[in-house]
This record gives C-alpha cells, sequence and structure tokens, in this order.
C-alpha cells in the first residue's frame, strides 16, 4: 500500500465529505458511491495504528492464497491476497494468529518488525486445496467424491483470447473446445465429457452463483452469421477463478441444466488485505491469418486448356498446326466482357492454360494479349492482420466493514481479419462486500456490458472463402481493389459482386447486457446460517443485416436493397434461499444446506425485413416497397426446486456427500412436471484412514460417486400450432411439423465415476484418474418421422446415449529449487466414448444435423454419436477399387454411407512451465485424435480445380488413369484428363474424398513473463509484463487435411449443428501478443 | 436461543416451500404459447397447401432444372448434366408430402367447418400432388399416409402406382361429387387460385380426373375409358375446362416478397448470364412449325437467333451450347414478377379429349378438339388468330397433313402446350415417347437412350421408414423400372 494510493483515498473521501447536501445526497447514491463511502470511513478509522506488511509463504516459499490473520483478542482480521502478501493494522506486542486451509495455524508475536514473512507448516494432509462446488459453496477439495478442475485467472488472462472459451482448450481434461473460426466474434463450442444428447451438450455457465446464458449461435454445415456465444461477453479480467463440475455428481445440484457439467466462474473480490488497491492490465493482441488453402499456381481460368487437353486436340487433328498460345486463346480462355462473350470469360474455373509459360491472352485486370501469369499471394491478398487492444483498470478498497472493487475494460478490434469487420465491448464490473454486523454479510456482483460490431462476416459457404475457390489463380484481387475503391461494385463477371463490395453488407451487433446478484447472510448460530440471493441476467440484443442496393442482384432486379432486423430480449432470474449448517459432534462433522430456488426465463424477439426498398440503402421498415416482413416470438419459462445437501466426515477421512433436488417445470406436463434427482458421493483417504506415512506415496484418495438428474424442455412444446406468414396479404397458416407429445416425460441422466487423487515422491507428483459412465434416457427430442407420415417430426421420450471414459490429470514438478529453476508438468487426457445405444422404435437414425450437400450427420443406433452420413465411391466387391464407366470416369450412386464419427477418440493437453528467479516461461501444447469431419473445402477441391490436388504428379501434362476397375472388374486402363475426371459431375454425388481425419498437435500457447521486483518501489505492488502467442503452430495433423492446408479444429458456429462440417474457412490465426499488468 | 433458532428455521422452511410449490398453478398459462393459434380457418391453410404445391413443381429447381431438361424443354448449360443431390432430393419428396399434409390438414379443418365444397377443393389439390408425386418415384406412399396423427402409423408403406392412382380417381370423384351436389360453404380468402369460385375448382376436379385416366389409358384402358366416359358424357354433372379463364393458375401479385418463382431465379435486366435456358428439343420443335410460340416461349440468344442447349456427349465442347449461342427462357415465363404457376390449363383437357376421341376412349370429333387445344394454347400465349390460322396449316401441326400421325400430332402440341409443367410435360414424354428424344446427358449417353425414367427416392425416406420397399431398382441413379404406365419398349 504505497503513498499514492492513500492520497487517492483521501480525496475520495473529501470529495464526499465537502458535499453540503451530503445527506439528502445520500439517498441517491448509487451501490459504487456506498463503496467508496465505506472504503473511505474503514480507511479513515484504522489509520491511527501501525501497520504491518508482509507475505505468508509455505515450506517451499510458494505464497499461500487467501490466508488469515487474526489479531488475537481484537476483531481485527485480514485476509492474505493471492500472491499471500497482506497489510494489518495492529500495535507492537499483539499476537496475530494465521490459518490458511490446509495448513498448521501459527501465531506470532508482533515486534518492530513492520514487514514481515510468515511461512506456514502445511497440514498433514498436504490437501488443503478450496474449490467453489455447486451453488457457489466453497468446499475443501479433500471431501469431494468427485472429479473437479479448477483454472486460476492467470490461465485466462496470460495468453488472452478473444473468447473466454477458447482459452480452456486443453487445460481442462475431457473438456473440447472448437473454436467457430478466425471471423471477428464468432463463437466457440465446449464439451466435457462428450455429448450427452442430440443436441445442446454445453455446460452451464455460472457467475459468482447465478447462472448466465451462453446462447450459442448454431450454424448449420452452410455456415451464416456467428454471431458468438454470449459467454464470450465474460471479460476475463474481472475472474479469479474458474472451476469445472465435469459429471452429473458434481452439478447434481444445479439440476436440469447441468446435465453437461458447469462452469463456475468467481469473480474478482477486493483483495483483502489491501486497503486501497489500483490495478492495470494491458494487452495488444495481434491475430495474423496463417493456414492457408493449398492453391496451385500452374493452371489458370477456364476451360480445356491444360497442355494434356492440347496434346489430345493436336492428336485428334493431325493437320494442325495451332501453337498452345493460339489454342489456348480459341479454345480454353480469352476474356472479352465476363458474360460469355470471349471463351470460357463467364465461368470462373481452373481448367484453363498453364500459367508463367510465356503464353499471352486477353485479360481483365491487364488488357489484351498480357502475360498469363499466376497470382499466387491472390487469396492472401484479400486478408489483413487484426489488432485487439484491452486495457483494464480496477480499483480496490477493503475496510473492516465493507470492501468493493471497481473495474473498467474496453475491448477493441477495430479491423478484423477481413475488411470492414470489427468489434468492440466496454464492460464494468463492480463488487462490494458489506459486513455491517459479526452476523450479517452483503455481497453484490455487477457487470455490464456494452458489445458493438459494424460488421461480423457470413461464415462458411458465402463470403470469399468459396469465391476464391471458384477464381481464376491469375485474378488480381489488388486490380479488384483499385476497381472497388475507384469504381465500387465492379467486378471482373457482371452478375458477381466485387468481393470488397459485398463485405460491406453488413450484419450489425448490439449487445448490452447485465447480469449480477446481491445476497445476504446471516449467521443465525455459530453452526447455522441463512442465505438469500436474487441474481439476474439480461441482455438486449440488435442484429441488423443489410444488403446495399448496388448488389449485382439488386441492380438486375432493381432493387433498392433489403434489410432484416431482429431485436431480442433475454432475462433470466434465479432466487435461491439457503440454509446452511455445520456441526461437530466428537470424530463426526456434519454440514450441508438445504434450500429453495426459483427460476424464471424469457426470450422475446421480433424481426422486421425488407425483401425491396424505395429510397435505395434507406434501411428502415417505413421504407418499404412491398410487403414488410414481421415477426415477433416471445418465450416464458418457470422452475421452482427445492434441494438439499448434506455432507458427513468422520475423523477427516472418510467423507460422505449425499444431495437431493426436486424441480418443477413449467413446459412439462401437469402429471409429469415434478422430478426428483439423487446424488451421493464418497470419498476416502486412505493414508489418513490407514495411517500410512511414506515418502513415496504422499497422499491417496479413493473417490466414488452415483447421480442421477433429470431435465425438461422448452416451452410450448406440449400443444401443436400452426405458423402464419402472409401472400398477397392474406394470412397463410402453416399446421406444425412436430408432431407434438402424448404424455412427455423429464429426461433422464444417469451416471456414475470412479476416481482417485495421488500424490508421490514427496508431492512432487500428483496424479488425478477418474472413470465415469453416464447415460441418458427418455431424451427430450424430435425425431424425424417420414414426411408421409403427414409430419416431419414426433417430440416425444426416446433413445438411450451412454458416455464412457477416463479422465486423467498428472502434475509434475520435475525441478523444484528454491532459488533456482522450477520446471512442472502438467498433463491432461481424456479418452471418450458416447454411443448411441437406442433410438426409437425402428427408427434407423436421427438427425443431428442437416449438414451440406447432402452429407449430414445421424445417430445410429449401436454407433458411436455424430455419424456423418454420405455419398460413397461405387466399389467393386471383390477388389474394393473405385469402379469407373467405359469412360474412364468413377460411377455415381445414391445409396448413402456411414464415414465413421464426428467424435473424437481422445484429447490432450501438455504444459510445461518453468521459471526462474522472476521470468516464467510456459508452453502448451493441445492435441485430438480421431474424429471425421465433411470437408466443403476439400469437396470443391476438385471441381475449381483450383487446389494443389488436381495439379499433382503432372495430371495436367500427362492425363490421368484413375486408379480403379472398370464394371467388368478388370483394371481401368482409360486416360483421362485431369479436368474429366476432377472437374466431372461425379463428384457432386460423392462426399467420401472429402471426409477428412480432425486429428492435430497443436502449439497452442506460449507465455514469457517477467515479474519485476517492485519490493524497492513502495508505490508499486507489482509489475509484471508477457509476450505471449496462441495458435503458434499445428504440430501434426493428418495428411488429409494438410494436402488442402486446412486446420483441422474449425467447426462451424458453436452449436451442435456445425460440428462435423468444414466449409471454406477463414484461414485460422496466429495471434501474438504483448501484456502488461500493474498493481498500485 | 435454541428456540428461536428453531423459529427461524421454521419460518425459512415454509418460506421455501411455499415460494417453490405453492407456485405452480401457474405452469399451465405461462407454457401456453402467446405465439401460435392451435386452431384456425381451414381457408388459410388451403392457401399453404397450394403454395407448398406450387413451390415445389413450379420452383427453379424441379420446374426448371430437373424434369425441365428431361422433358426436353429447358436445361443448365455449364455443367449442364443431369443433377442429382442427395439433400435438394430430399426437400423435393418432402415437399410434395408436406404440401399434402396442409391440404390433409386443410380438408380436416374444413370438415370441421362443415365447409364440404373447401373441403372438396383441398381433396381435389392433394390428388393432383398425389398423382405428380407418383408419377415422378413410382411407388410411393399413399393409402397409409398422413394418419401419424389419428392412427399413430409411423411407416407407411408403400402402394403400387395403380393403387395409388385407384385412391386418386376415388378421391377426385368424392369431390367431383360433393361439388355436383351443391356443396356448402365459401372457399375463402386462401383460395389463391380460383379467388373463391367453386364453379372453376368443379371444373378443375373433373379435369384432373380425365388427366388421370388418359395417364392410365394404356395400361388399364378399362378404367380409363370408364372415367372418361363419366365425366365426358354427362357434362352438366362434370363439367371440365373449356376455356382459358377456367386454367388453374397460381397469380402472383409481383409485390416483394411474393413474386414469381421463375422470375425470383431469372428476373434480370441486360446481358444474359443465368444458366437456366432452352433445351434443343423444344425450340426444334417449334422452329420445325414456325409456331408463333417460339419468342414468346425463348428469348433470343446473346448473338442472336433461337436455339436450345442439345445434349448428347459432346454437349461441353459443342459450340451451339456456348453460352451467347443460346436462348434464354421467354419473358412471358420468367422476367415477369406477377407470373403465374400454371398448375393446369384448358388447352390439355381439349388434347385429352382429342386424344380420347382418336383413340376411342370416347366418341367425339377428335380434329375440332386438337385444334381447340392448340388455338387455347396460342391464345393464352397472345398470338393473333391470324397466326393460329397459320400454323394450323402448317405441314405437320395440320391435321391429316405432313407425314407424323394425327395421334403424334396431338402428342406434340399437347407437349408443347404444357411448357412451364415440366413434370407434366417430361410424363407425356415418358408415355408417349413424343417428341422422341434419344440424346440424353453427356455422362448418361453411352449407357441410355432416353432420358431419366423417374427421380430417386429421397435417401432420408430409406432410413426414416423401414417400409421402403427393398425391391426398388434404381440404376444410374434415374433409371430402373419404369413407371408402370410408361409402356415405351426398347428404352433404357
Amino acid at each position: 500500500m504505497g503513498y499514492q494510493s492513500e492520497t487517492v483515498a483521501l480525496l475520495f473521501s473529501k470529495y464526499i465529505f465537502l458535499k453540503p447536501n451530503f445527506l439528502a445526497m445520500r439517498k441517491t447514491l448509487t451501490v459504487f458511491g456506498m463503496l467508496l463511502l465505506c472504503v473511505t470511513f474503514g480507511t479513515t478509522l484504522l489509520a491511527q495504528q501501525s501497520r504491518f506488511t508482509g507475505t505468508v509463504l509455505n515450506d517451499d516459499g510458494q505464497p499461500i492464497k487467501f490466508a488469515t490473520l487474526q489479531v488475537v483478542g481484537s476483531s481485527v482480521g485480514v485476509s492474505a491476497d493471492q500472491q499471500g502478501r497482506f497489510s494489518i493494522n495492529a500495535s507492537s506486542g499483539q499476537q496475530l494468529q494465521i490459518s490458511a486451509v490446509g495448513y498448521e495455524t501459527h501465531t506470532i508475536t508482533l515486534g518492530n518488525d513492520r514487514d514481515l514473512v510468515i511461512k506456514l507448516a502445511s497440514s498433514e494432509s498436504k490437501m488443503g486445496e478450496v474449490v467453489v462446488t455447486a451453488l457457489g459453496i466453497t468446499r475443501s477439495k479433500k471431501t469431494l467424491g468427485y472429479a473437479v478442475q479448477e483454472l486460476n485467472n492467470a490461465a485466462l488472462t496470460e495468453a488472452a483470447d478473444n473468447n473466454i472459451v477458447n482459452t480452456i482448450s486443453g487445460k481442462i481434461a475431457g473438456a473440447q473446445v472448437t473454436s467457430g473460426g478466425s471471423t471477428i466474434g464468432s463463437s466457440s463450442r465446449i464439451v466435457i465429457r462428450g455429448n450427452a444428447s442430440f443436441s445442446g451438450n454445453q455446460p452451464l455457465f455460472v457467475v459468482d452463483g447465478t447462472p448466465i446464458d451462453n446462447t450459442t449461435t448454431n450454424l448449420g454445415g452452410g455456415g451464416g452469421v456467428d454471431w458468438g456465444n454470449t459467454a464470450a461477453d465474460l471479460d476475463p479480467n474481472d475472474i479469479e477463478s474458474m472451476t469445472v463440475l465435469k459429471g452429473a455428481s458434481a452439478a447434481a445440484l444445479y439440476g436440469s441444466r447441468a446435465t453437461n457439467g458447469v462452469i463456475l466462474i468467481t469473480t474478482k473480490k477486493a483483495a483483502k488485505g489491501r486497503k486501497l488497491g489500483v490495478d492495470f492490465n494491458s494487452s495488444v493482441v495481434a491475430n495474423v491469418p496463417g493456414y492457408w488453402p493449398k492453391y496451385q499456381n500452374e493452371y489458370g481460368g477456364g476451360w480445356d486448356g491444360e497442355e494434356y487437353v492440347y496434346k489430345r486436340f493436336l492428336a485428334a487433328n493431325p493437320g494442325s498446326t495451332l501453337s498452345y498460345n493460339d489454342y489456348a486463346k480459341q479454345y480454353a480462355y480469352n476474356y472479352v466482357d465476363g458474360a460469355g462473350g470471349g471463351v470460357n470469360d463467364a465461368w470462373p474455373i481452373n481448367w484453363g492454360p498453364r500459367l508463367d509459360a510465356g503464353l499471352k491472352l486477353d485479360q481483365w485486370s491487364t488488357g489484351k494479349n498480357s502475360p498469363w501469369v499466376s497470382r499466387p499471394n491472390n487469396y492472401k491478398d484479400f486478408y489483413s492482420t487484426q489488432i485487439t487492444t484491452v486495457n483494464n483498470v480496477s480499483v480496490s478498497a477493503n475496510g473492516d466493514k465493507a470492501s468493493g472493487r471497481f473495474s473498467f475494460t474496453n475491448e477493441n478490434t477495430p479491423r478484423g481479419i477481413l475488411p470492414n469487420t470489427d468489434q468492440k465491448q466496454n464492460t464494468v464490473n463492480t463488487s462490494f462486500t458489506l459486513n455491517p454486523t459479526d452476523r450479517l454479510s452483503l455481497v453484490g456482483n455487477l457487470t455490464y456490458l456494452v458489445k458493438h460490431s459494424n460488421n461480423i462476416p457470413i461464415n462458411g459457404y458465402t463470403g470469399v472463402g468459396v469465391d476464391f475457390a471458384w477464381t481464376e489463380r491469375d485474378f488480381d484481387t489488388k486490380y479488384l481493389e483499385d476497381q472497388f475503391n475507384q469504381s465500387g461494385n465492379v467486378s471482373m463477371w457482371p452478375g458477381v459482386d466485387n468481393y470488397f463490395y459485398y463485405y460491406h453488407n453488413n450484419n450489425t451487433l448490439d449487445r448490452d447486457r447485465a447480469f449480477g446478484n446481491i445476497n445476504a447472510t446471516y449467521k443465525i448460530t455459530n453452526w447455522l446460517s441463512a442465505m438469500a440471493r436474487g441474481g439476474v441476467d439480461y441482455y438486449r440484443e440488435r442484429r441488423k443485416s443489410i444488403v446495399q442496393s448496388g448488389t449485382a442482384s439488386n441492380v438486375r432486379k432493381k432493387r433498392g436493397g433489403q434489410f432484416t432486423q431482429t431485436d431480442i430480449f433475454t432475462q433470466e432470474q434465479n432466487y435461491d434461499f439457503i440454509l446452511n449448517f455445520d456441526k461437530t459432534f466428537g470424530a463426526i462433522r456434519i454440514d450441508g444446506l438445504a434450500g429453495g430456488n426459483y427460476r424464471d426465463n424469457t426470450y422475446n424477439s421480433s424481426t422486421l425485413g425488407a425483401s425491396d426498398l424505395t429510397v435505395p440503402d434507406l434501411y428502415t421498415i417505413s421504407n418499404v416497397k412491398g410487403t414488410p416482413a414481421a415477426s415477433m416470438f416471445d418465450s416464458h419459462k418457470r422452475t421452482n426446486s427445492v434441494f438439499a445437501e448434506a455432507n458427513a466426515s468422520y475423523k477427516d477421512f472418510l467423507f460422505l456427500g449425499v444431495t437431493g433436488r426436486n424441480d418443477w417445470s413449467s413446459t412439462l406436463p401437469a402429471n409429469n412436471r415434478s422430478y426428483f434427482y439423487p446424488s451421493v458421493s464418497l470419498g476416502f483417504d486412505l493414508t489418513k484412514g490407514l495411517n500410512i506415512t511414506s515418502d513415496i506415496l504422499n497422499y491417496a484418495k479413493l473417490r466414488a460417486s452415483w447421480a442421477k438428474v433429470g431435465g425438461d424442455t422448452d416451452p410450448y412444446q406440449l400443444a401443436g400450432t400452426y405458423s402464419a406468414s402472409s401472400f398477397n396479404g392474406i394470412s397463410v397458416f402453416t399446421p406444425g411439423g412436430t408432431l407434438p407429445p402424448r404424455d412427455l416425460k423429464p429426461q433422464e441422466t444417469k451416471s456414475y465415476e470412479i476416481g482417485t487423487n495421488l500424490r508421490l515422491l514427496k508431492n512432487r507428483i500428483s496424479l488425478d484418474l477418474t472413470y465415469y459412465d453416464q447415460t441418458t434416457v427418455n431424451q427430450i427430442i424430435s425425431v424425424a418421422t417420414s414426411t408421409t407420415t403427414g409430419y416431419t417430426g414426433e417430440l416425444l421420450n426416446a433413445g438411450e446415449v451412454e458416455n464412457k471414459g477416463v479422465e486423467i490429470m498428472l502434475n509434475g514438478k520435475v525441478l523444484k529449487n528454491k532459488t533456482g529453476l522450477n520446471w512442472d508438468i502438467t498433463v491432461n487426457w481424456a479418452k471418450n466414448s458416447d454411443m448411441v445405444n437406442t433410438l426409437y422404435g425402428g427408427l434407423q437414425s436421427y438427425v443431428i444435423s442437416p449438414g451440406f450437400g447432402g452429407a449430414k450427420t445421424l445417430a445410429i443406433p449401436g454407433q458411436k454419436w455424430g455419424i456423418l452420413w454420405g455419398l460413397p465411391f461405387v466399389r467393386d466387391l471383390k477388389s474394393g477399387k473405385i469402379v469407373v464407366d467405359n469412360t474412364g470416369i468413377p460411377l455415381t450412386t445414391n445409396v448413402a454411407k456411414n464415414f465413421g464419427t464426428v467424435t473424437p477418440d481422445w484429447i490432450g493437453g501438455i504444459n510445461n512451465s518453468f521459471q526462474y528467479k522472476n521470468f516464467n516461461l510456459s508452453f502448451l501444447v493441445d492435441m485430438r485424435k480421431g474424429g471425421k469431419f465433411f470437408s466443403v473445402t476439400a469437396w470443391h477441391s476438385y471441381p475449381t480445380g483450383s487446389y494443389t490436388v488436381t495439379t499433382a504428379n503432372h495430371v495436367r501434362e500427362n492425363g490421368m488413369i484413375v486408379d480403379a476397375v472398370k464394371q467388368d472388374g478388370t483394371p481401368n486402363d482409360v486416360r483421362v484428363a485431369a479436368e474429366d475426371y476432377y472437374g466431372g459431375a461425379w463428384v457432386w454425388n460423392n462426399h467420401e474424398y472429402s471426409i477428412l481425419d480432425g486429428s492435430y498437435i497443436k502449439l497452442r500457447e506460449v507465455i514469457f513473463g517477467y515479474n519485476v521486483n517492485v519490493r524497492r518501489i513502495p508505490w508499486l505492488a507489482k509489475l509484471n509484463l508477457s509476450v505471449f502467442g496462441r495458435n503458434l503452430a499445428i504440430l501434426s495433423q493428418d495428411k488429409s487435411t494438410k494436402q488442402f492446408g486446412l486446420d483441422p479444429e474449425v467447426g462451424l458456429g458453436g452449436g451442435d449443428y456445425g460440428v462435423g462440417f468444414e466449409n471454406f474457412q477463414i484461414p485460422t490465426t496466429r495471434n501474438f501478443g504483448f501484456k502488461v499488468s500493474a498493481g498500485f | 436461543m435454541k428456540k428461536i433458532t428453531t423459529i427461524k428455521l421454521l419460518v425459512a422452511v415454509t418460506l421455501i416451500s411455499a415460494l417453490t410449490i405453492g407456485c405452480t398453478k401457474k405452469f399451465d398459462s405461462i407454457n401456453t404459447n402467446p405465439n401460435a393459434p392451435t386452431v384456425v380457418p381451414a381457408t388459410n391453410v388451403l392457401a399453404k397447401g397450394i403454395l407448398s404445391s406450387a413451390s415445389t413443381l413450379f420452383g427453379e429447381r424441379l420446374d426448371i432444372y430437373y424434369t425441365g431438361s428431361y422433358a426436353g424443354m429447358t436445361a443448365a448449360i455449364g455443367l449442364g448434366d443431369y443433377e442429382y443431390r442427395v439433400d435438394i432430393n430430399n426437400s423435393m419428396w418432402r415437399g410434395m408430402y408436406l404440401a399434402m399434409s396442409y391440404l390433409v390438414n386443410a380438408s380436416d379443418l374444413a370438415k370441421k367447418e362443415n365447409n364440404m365444397n373447401l373441403y372438396a377443393a383441398a381433396l381435389t389439390l392433394k390428388a393432383y400432388d398425389a398423382q405428380k408425386t407418383t408419377d415422378m418415384w413410382g411407388d410411393v406412399p399413399y393409402s397409409e399416409a398422413f394418419h401419424l396423427k389419428d392412427s399413430g402409423l409411423l411407416y407407411p408403406h408403400y402402394d403400387s402406382g395403380p393403387t395409388v392412382y385407384k385412391e386418386i380417381l376415388a378421391e377426385l370423384k368424392q369431390a367431383a361429387d360433393i361439388f355436383k351436389s351443391g356443396g356448402t360453404g365459401a372457399l375463402g380468402v386462401g383460395d389463391l387460385i380460383y379467388k373463391g369460385d367453386v364453379s372453376k375448382w368443379r371444373k378443375f376436379c373433373n379435369s384432373l380426373r380425365l388427366r388421370v385416366a388418359i395417364r392410365m389409358s394404356s395400361v388399364d384402358q378399362a378404367t380409363a375409358k370408364s372415367v372418361i366416359g363419366e365425366v365426358l358424357g354427362d357434362p352438366t354433372s362434370y363439367p371440365v375446362m373449356a376455356v382459358n379463364s377456367d386454367n388453374a393458375y397460381l397469380n402472383f401479385p409481383g409485390v416483394t416478397p411474393d413474386l414469381e418463382y421463375w422470375y425470383i431465379r431469372l428476373g434480370t435486366t441486360g446481358a444474359y448470364t443465368d444458366q437456366y435456358r432452352m433445351n434443343y428439343v423444344l425450340v426444334n420443335a417449334l422452329q420445325g412449325n414456325n409456331d408463333p410460340r417460339l419468342p414468346i416461349y425463348a428469348r433470343l440468344s446473346n448473338n442472336g437467333g433461337y436455339n436450345g442447349y442439345r445434349f448428347g456427349p459432346n454437349q461441353l465442347s459443342d459450340p451451339n451450347n456456348n453460352g451467347n449461342n443460346v436462348s434464354g427462357i421467354g419473358n412471358r415465363f420468367s422476367q415477369n414478377p406477377a407470373g403465374f404457376s400454371p398448375l393446369m390449363n384448358a388447352a390439355e383437357v381439349s388434347f385429352i379429349k382429342a386424344e380420347a376421341f382418336q383413340r376411342g376412349l370416347a366418341s367425339g370429333n377428335a380434329q375440332a378438339a386438337y385444334e381447340n387445344g392448340i388455338t387455347l394454347s396460342c391464345t393464352e400465349n397472345g398470338i393473333s388468330a391470324a397466326s393460329i390460322a397459320t400454323l394450323l396449316s402448317q405441314p405437320e401441326v395440320a391435321w391429316n397433313g405432313g407425314t407424323t400421325s394425327n395421334l403424334q400430332k396431338i402428342y406434340l402440341q399437347k407437349w408443347i402446350s404444357l411448357f412451364k409443367q415440366s413434370e407434366e410435360a417430361w410424363s407425356e414424354a415418358r408415355r408417349t415417347d413424343v417428341p422422341l428424344m434419344t440424346d440424353v446427358s453427356k455422362n448418361y449417353s453411352a449407357s441410355h437412350n432416353r432420358p431419366p425414367f423417374r427421380l430417386a427416392y429421397a435417401d432420408e425416406e430409406k432410413t426414416l421408414n423401414p417400409n421402403f420397399p427393398t425391391k426398388v431398382v434404381e440404376t444410374d441413379i434415374f433409371w430402373g423400372t419404369q413407371i408402370w404406365w410408361d409402356t415405351r419398349t426398347g428404352v433404357h
């Protein structure tokens, strides 16, 4: 606590006290004002005593965070901060008691030394770690009968990413993160322990005990605008820690929504012991597009231009003396007007003449008889580096009756990697704690944020990715950009928009969001307390997409442009009332809680749209030409719950936990509305229970748990309704496609897990092993029905999905040296198998995603979740070879086939972290084995002729004989041109060559940091500098993805629809950052 | 102290209980959908049935591209091939069955409203869709279809083509008799075809009976004859379309977003670049008779002149097929936002009569009916009486003229009059082999001598319906077993 911060405090207090009408003003004081006031009081009252500062360390000299320091015989007590530092007011001669969970309590007598270093000895168990569990209850990790895993603030902020979900990747055993892509604001999908159901497999996000919304853009295989996932609104700078509750057991108290695990987030509070602190974090990150599709640069636009076809022409016309240049101009490619006026100038495709071979042809960008050359960087020329700056400042203050923190973050990305895209977010976070009496404490947390993007680009089968696949390799992007800058929407082909122009068809996003809670805890007796908590998360969002009047299509149809504007309001309210008890009877300690929850969800949306505008480019509804499109949707849901938990421990080595919860959901039929679910967990500390003391085995715990969790559905599923639209002003009612259920029951997930925690070799090695088995039955799903029944689906309870798996967390302190080099290795590894055991009746498949281009993902009984389903090659039964017709081209079939599952075999991560004095270096390697996907890029790599696969092995010079057999089984001997094979129509009826393997090993994070020694700088509490990189390299990937230059990780959107589909991914970026953190 | 604690505890527990359990009474109203109705007027569902039928049958993919190229009427240049795409195939199958299910829904609502005219109109259009469906795919679920809600039938079994036809004829007869009995009830605003004119639905219904009968006439002549006899023999009870104002056309308002389907895809000004063009077979047939409908059906190519896209092994390298050499589709059919989807027209009815008379399925003046058919078609296309007279005197048009038989002339002129009804034109070409189309698209030209026989079954149907028949033969996707009324021999 330095000199400057005290001045700041004084200034605050002056400002407040000097106001003449202070009493009148007090009525209007905001929460923030109260917080400052309380802090000021505290500061003023305590200023007379001496101040002792210091650090609490463990045996190894590492700081113990949040140790409690109490002046014996007084009410003065503080907590150390995360770095073990504290500051307390006391007088010399008084006794100071220092305690921390997992350590022996220690008492010292204060002397003249004002700067203390206090060491605590570890308590016997060496497992004092506390974690936040369901409902925000802090518990000692050793007592838990199920797996949880924690990430601290550093893990989330040191190598910051725009989306907090991405920073989890590789760090939590069994959590699979799939990024929706590198376009600005795109969503990411996280799944813990695999997919338990056919939709909505993502965990629940809970902030300070109150659930928040993580609506995720569920893009299908075709893509669309990725509006992001709303958990990405969370500002990592405000997060103290994140706990991942993986299984149903850990999460049973959260009820239905916790089936897929819970991510519990604890926001930062005023660091106790620090009277007034100011922290400043600033980072700048450059996202550099890094992984490019493998375009060929040997042949350019047109048809019939490859050397082999020219040779074939000469052979068919023996007298011909046509040169390659003349042939090319006459038959393959010559640009006149881009509308078919020349030779193959209306269809951008790359089966034209050889590039860089001295040919001269008429071209768009260079004019008549100009050199026919490749432009290898024409795709890269479209992109730029994205720069994001994040500036965060927080102020925290602390008195003995009140403390608070205020934080502001500005995150700004003025330009994404694609032109005219951007995003910015301002976040205010505040929290306060009041302890008006010893028995009562009031805690409030509030986050308010404003997010804005002028333009979020479309992912998938619209935009520059697909355009360049279909663009000539001789195409000059810089010339295109010049044309755009000079003349607007001018392009090589009339009817096709200038690529730069259509990035001004903006998709604008605005979101205003507030979430937080207030809770009051009252200590009724020393073993019983009551807590009431009210929390809310709400946001208003506007999405507006426009199409300019100048697009080729609008010019053609003489339209003034289009727009769609959607306004969304989402709100969730939660009210909890919880009684907590904790009592010891001899060797048995019992603690637990009983409580109730009231939850209310509201969702409203309304959409206005115009398919034509009277005044061009005035995007307002009154300007509509024709009939405006308008729709609205309101939804409301409520659940009431009662729950209880009891934990008993015997002599601190045997732990038993029981929970029970009953929900009443408004979405279910009255007779099935109420459902109960229990969980049981058991932990046994072997080392303590059996009195094992050994330097080899320091700690061993066995744990087992069983849980059942129920689940409900969305509102309004119980009755069939008609949806409305209009035609020529007449209402048109469409009967619902899904047959409503007759007797819907809650869905149910049963799971058990067993596991162990071991600490070996003087705690140098720790190992956490978990095996789990989770079965979801009676899923509430709309099973697809044959349309011939009159319905496309029927809502019912169906299906059984079973997830089994193993998770391993291994931590090794390879080098441990108080003053020298420290080296920690953390490994996590998880293997999950999600099987679809049954579906419904005779149903042979359930569509998880309608996919793209006829390829889709299905649930098939007896198969793993997410089977890719598409059209294969016709193969010879005997040899297994591809069968070709008598022209040497593969036969096609309309009988689709199973191509394997989209889910990976296993996932894992290895983090190495080194520390030497004030330097630290860590690198995280993240990996995934297996998991198939359908690549639309690969699918188009053949017909477009744009990729290296179509020029490999000199096929364009010599033609090719497809490795296949004829229909009679004899080997194929028909030589065909590359364009006959790769450019043939058969490719559209074949998905097999586009099924790729998603395995990868990635260098996910590298962080190099330096903590400046601030001991001698009185006004500075900390100063850290770091440089970091994310997604720096794909160390290994399958050759199937490598040949196209694809990042095997990227999915589409953040929902289940996009899993297993890659659709012209925007190049993934390598991110480089620099960060400064300072505390005053 | 202990007592106070107990009291506090009790209060808390009571509070919790009151908060949670007490409040579930409101749940039913919370879960009542405020956005959408559970019961609506039948007429507004009829509108959905009409739009849904038209958008599948007369939309871009099926009408211009797929059946358009099978029928020799239109073609997609560029790759120019018969396209098979799993997802599109699924959506066509789904489109037909959804349209029919909406019509079933409308007829159920009509029954509850005691509106028998609306019931009969919905039944008529459902039968219309059913014939299209079985003509495209062959054996399809019908008698057990649309019964999930009332009978829990999840896996409808497949009916043979003749069985579906039998059902269709029965449904049309039922509708015709309701109309005959002077059924009650107004069709309301949802009648987007005839604006509530029940007498025209009546004619549409009976005309359809003729269409169904003539399609099956070569295989089940007895049934065909009896249906044709019943309809044509009692015009008072069973009136049919006679003039163009009887045509069952869905006319579009032309105000966005309610624009005609071909226009949505093709509407353009200036240079013509769209891949959808005219087919050589139709352009050639029109040119052969100096047919005045040519400039209505087709646009001049970018190079001037009328020319259609030619299928065949060399279609990609044929200079005639160059984008600038191939005609676009005529403005009346593709350039009018307030255009139409032709479900059926009076010209076809006249040609059916001509064929029935010519083949002795009924008695009447074949030549008069034939010439009336041509006149109706030309008039509809804005051709002057003088030009019609000239056309009727062309050697291969004039009755008893030229080298082709009168029956062939009826078939050809009927086929020409079916422009923009590609599925119907394709069915007629499959039934009559007129016009003779031996050139098929490049990839299939080596192994097939006629355009596709059928559409491939929907992939989704194979996985969703265990009753999908195992005996289905699909050769090269589009071929296999001929549709049951397709009696051509030597075709493959």
